[in-house]
């Protein structure tokens, strides 16, 4: 059971991470979610998580703060960050993340990024 | 000459009855008769070597060297009546001939005289005379005697007449000189009339009687000598009977006598007229061919007709002085009038009270009034009506202080209303020390005031282009070193003109627009006449960058200039304005995109279910749908929102709903909305009353609520807590108000920027600049408050955090006519806990 892998919605718009577990538990994957980036440190910190999908600005716990603090903590796991955002420049965003996905995406496209990432739900 | 000439000589000379002295040129006798022997006493043999002074009397110095004068200069003298002295000391009357004597070569070596003594003979004379003297005197008494008129008297009574009314001067001259030859029996007379020039020498007026003028005209006027002067220094009457014999006669250069061609005087009379002061006005001469023509009786006639033309010259010449003067004085008046009224200087008389006394056609032009409406009335009516009280007291400033200013600008009014700025000066008429009367010349000088006024603005206005417009030039060379900057320099960047000058803009352009500065500068400097705009930053001097907008020119070819021209101004307002309004946009499409994201999901899922073998639950798609629906209807809030931001942010009224609500709902459900994103904040509400109505636009307050909520969360650090305070207050006037305060514990404010903070598109520069938002912001929550008629304040402390207080009117004044049926009812919502 332990092989379901686990996608993390990082968002503060509740109504999007909501619909975006919806997609993600009908292709199978467990879904768990934080409303900002701190509240994501506090999530990876305490859960074995495969993918994480994170807003970019987001109140509190800035995505890309976040992601920064995520990375240089030895303490954390390396797990591929997809950044999602509605802003119109991305292209100063962290190189190093996995996928930056732009708001709003489609979600064929957004299941076939996650599908190419992590693979599927039971690989 | 032969020996027995010369014998026969000597026997004439021995045998003859006339005394004959022979003298050298220096008056030593030579020869000496016995002739001469008998009449001065002494023998050959006592005369011969001695000077023959010996023979002259001591009080008659001077006759010697006259006759040796006369002699050297080869001249006779013939009948010489004169005195000599005997050796025994009586004075002899003698008549002697005096000759040269030449020498072989013609020199003349001295001198012969004959004498004779005459001495019984004048003798006879005398008593002849004083015989005849005596019968005039009868004679005359007789005729007094009698009242008859003889001629003498008939001249003197005209004469007198005359002279009493005659105050012609040359008439009277010419009258007194006529009567006075008549009555002298002259052959010729003149009155020569004292007119001394500097030199106290000549005598320029005269008359002549008994001879036409022409017989004097060619002759110098008499001078100062011998002869004349008694006459002249006024010490007397001089009556010569024979003047070719008087000492006094023949002594001056250059005639030495009776000029060639002169009327022959040989009875000679003169006698000064004299003024009552003593003074010598001139002198009345008298000549005639024959010896002593003039007696005693001549000498008195003239003497009292002299006396009598001195007064009347005296009268007359008063007379003519007070002629003169009133001529003179007449003439200047006229001089003086001529310029009064020709001069374009306006001129005017006053007296001491400001009364005018005379204006001249210039004044009365200038002040466009007639003479008769100004004189005699006060100066002032020159003067706006309001302004003359203060010119007369002014007027009589200047009357009464000597030092009070001769010249003085003023504005007067015409009587067509329109004004004229003059410039007066004023001198004064001074009677025994006082000052009688002002003279005032007037300029009028408003074309050059006008003109000086036009110079001076349009030069200011030039200047203010220059330095005051919010461009600021310079002059920079194609390098880039400034070689001039207007003083708007200072306005634009900070600088001081002269702390820029002579260096380069180099210094002062931010690091990265550089490469784009001289690309800029090079395109222009290499284009004669071009022209190119650029945007960059600049060091302000206060350390920040500021934004200019800059035009270069090229005038490296235009003579006067030789330089790069650059204008430029400060546009880091707007610049910053449209950062704020890029901003605005992205976080506008940035924070639609988020629902719409949502709602573009939600409708794939329920797509992509309807797709599935199993197909879709009515429960799930109700559930999507509601999502949908919710996402939705925030973007529609959120335009909303927007709309009221972009409506606010222009400065815009919005149009408020009012509807009756309870401030405490609208302050829990922004509570609640705002604690669901800040999940690390806890947010309480401290409330003083069950619940707070009042009429106001529902959802405009709750966006100021949501607002105020937000900035206290986004600037507080997590876990911090934020007060929100309700309540009401009642003012000392007895209007009652609602009260927010939302309190945070955040970074503060710095007290340098709390005055721009409700300005539009205001952030403040401790904000990071990833905060982002379409929300109304502080400006928006600001105007929405005042637009319900109430207030927000902020109190803030840095590092210790900020209250934003807002206040509404709790008795609305707007309250619809339809608030009935906005509502249904006054909500009543207990605060929960």
């Amino acid at each position: 059971l332990t092989l379901i892998k686990t996608i993390l919605v990082v968002d503060d718009e509740r109504a999007l991470r909501a619909v975006v577990r919806e997609i993600l538990l009908d292709e199978g994957y467990a879904v768990l979610e934080a409303a900002d980036g701190l509240a994501m440190l506090d999530v990876i910190a305490r859960a074995p998580v495969d993918l994480v999908l994170m807003d970019v600005m987001m109140p509190r716990g800035d995505g890309r703060d976040a992601y920064r603090e995520l990375r240089s903590r030895p303490d954390l796991p390396r797990v591929p960050v997809v950044m999602m955002s509605a802003a119109v420049q991305l292209e100063s965003l962290d190189p190093s993340l996995a996928a930056v996905l732009r708001k709003p995406f489609d979600v064929d496209h957004l299941v076939a990024l996650v599908h190419s990432l992590i693979g599927t739900a039971d690989a | 000459m032969t020996m027995a000439t010369d014998r026969f000589l000597a026997a004439i000379v021995a045998s003859s009855d006339d005394a004959i002295v022979g003298k050298t040129l220096d008056g030593t006798i030579t020869s000496w008769n016995p002739a001469a022997e008998r009449l001065y006493g002494f023998t050959a043999e006592e005369a011969i070597g001695q000077p023959i002074t010996l023979v002259i009397p001591e009080d008659r110095p001077d006759e010697l060297p006259m006759i040796m004068t006369r002699m050297r200069h080869g001249q006779r003298i013939d009948h010489y009546e004169t005195i000599r002295r005997h050796k025994d000391g009586r004075r002899l009357e003698i008549s002697v001939s005096v000759s040269p004597v030449y020498d072989e070569d013609g020199a003349i070596i001295g001198a012969a005289s004959i004498a004779r003594d005459i001495t019984e003979r004048r003798q006879r004379e005398r008593e002849r005379r004083e015989l005849e003297q005596r019968a005039y005197e009868a004679i005359l008494q007789r005729e007094a005697a009698l009242h008859e008129s003889n001629t003498t008297l008939e001249i003197i009574n005209r004469v007198g007449r005359l002279l009493a009314a005659e105050l012609d001067l040359e008439r009277l001259i010419q009258a007194v000189t006529d009567a006075a030859t008549t009555l002298t029996g002259a052959q010729f007379g003149a009155f020569f009339y004292n007119a001394l020039d500097a030199r106290g020498e000549f005598y320029t007026l005269y008359a002549i009687a008994g001879v036409p003028r022409e017989a004097f005209s060619q002759f110098p006027l008499p001078r100062n000598t011998a002869l004349f002067a008694p006459t002249f220094r006024g010490e007397g009457t001089v009556r010569v009977a024979d003047v070719r014999l008087d000492p006094r006669f023949g002594q001056n250069a250059p005639y030495y006598g009776m000029p060639e061609g002169h009327l022959p005087v040989v009875s000679y009379l003169a006698v000064p007229v004299i003024g009552h002061d003593g003074t010598v006005l001139g002198g009345l001469f008298f000549g005639h061919a024959e010896p002593d023509v003039f007696g005693e009786r001549a000498e008195r006639l003239v003497e009292g007709l002299a006396g009598q033309a001195a007064v009347a010259v005296e009268n007359a010449r008063l007379f003519q002085q007070v002629q003169r003067e009133l001529a003179a004085r007449t003439e200047s008046e006229a001089r003086f009038r001529a310029v009064w009224a020709a001069t374009s200087e306006a001129l005017a008389l006053s007296d001491p009270d400001g009364r005018v006394l005379d204006v001249n056609p210039a004044y009365c032009e200038l002040y466009g009034r007639r003479a008769e409406e100004l004189i005699g009335e006060s100066f002032a009516l020159i003067f706006a009506e309001d302004a003359r009280p203060a010119a007369e007291v002014q007027y009589r400033e200047i009357f009464a202080h000597p030092e009070a200013p001769p010249a003085y600008d003023a504005c007067v009014q015409r009587p067509d209303g329109s004004e004229r700025i003059v410039e007066a000066r004023s001198d004064f008429l001074v009677h025994e020390g006082q000052r009688v009367a002002m003279v005032s010349a007037i300029h009028d000088i408003t074309e050059r005031v006008q003109m000086e006024a036009a110079l001076q603005a349009s030069e200011a206005r030039f200047r203010t282009l220059i330095e005051r417009s919010i461009d600021a030039i310079q002059l920079v060379t194609p390098d880039g070193v400034i070689l001039y900057t207007s003083d708007s320099v200072e306005s634009v960047l900070g600088y001081q003109p002269g702390e820029i000058l002579g260096r380069s803009i180099i210094d002062y352009l931010h690091p990265e627009d550089l490469a784009g500065i001289i690309a800029w500068v090079d395109g222009v400097a290499a284009t004669p006449g071009g022209v190119a705009s650029h945007r960059y930053r600049v060091r302000h001097k206060d350390g920040s960058w500021a934004w200019v907008d800059a035009t270069l020119a090229n005038h490296l070819a235009t003579p006067s200039i030789g330089a790069l021209v650059g204008n430029f101004r400060n546009v880091t307002d707007r610049v910053r304005e449209e950062m704020e309004r890029e901003a605005f946009v992205d976080a506008a499409a940035h924070d639609l995109k988020t629902p719409l994201t949502t709602v573009l999901a939600q409708a794939q899922l329920l797509r992509r279910r309807t797709g599935r073998p199993q197909g879709l639950e009515p429960a799930a798609l109700a559930s999507g749908l509601l999502a949908i629906e919710g996402a939705a209807g925030r973007m529609a809030a959120l335009i909303e929102e927007m709309m009221d931001a972009a409506h606010l942010s222009a400065g815009r009224k919005l149009e408020l709903r009012f509807a009756l609500v309870d401030l405490l709902d609208l302050v829990e459900a922004a509570v609640e909305e705002t604690q669901r994103a800040a999940s690390g904040h806890t947010i309480r509400i401290e409330a003083g009353a069950a619940a707070l109505a009042g009429m106001w636009d529902t959802e405009r307050l709750a966006r100021v609520l949501a607002n105020l909520l937000s900035n206290a969360v986004k600037y507080s650090p997590v876990r911090s807590e934020v007060i929100v305070q309700v309540g009401q207050v009642v003012d000392p006037d007895g209007s009652a108000w609602a009260t927010v305060a939302v309190r945070d514990e955040g970074m503060g404010i710095p007290a340098a920027e709390m005055p721009r903070l409700f300005e539009r598109f205001y952030r403040g520069t401790n904000v990071s600049g990833r905060t982002h938002g379409t929300g109304i912001g502080l400006s928006g929550a600001r105007q929405i408050v005042e637009q319900h008629g109430g207030t927000i304040l902020v109190e803030s402390e840095e590092g210790r955090g900020s209250t934003f207080t807002i206040r509404l009117p709790l008795t609305t004044v707007q309250r619809p006519s339809s608030w009935r049926d906005a509502r249904s009812g006054p909500a009543c919502t207990s605060v929960p806990g």
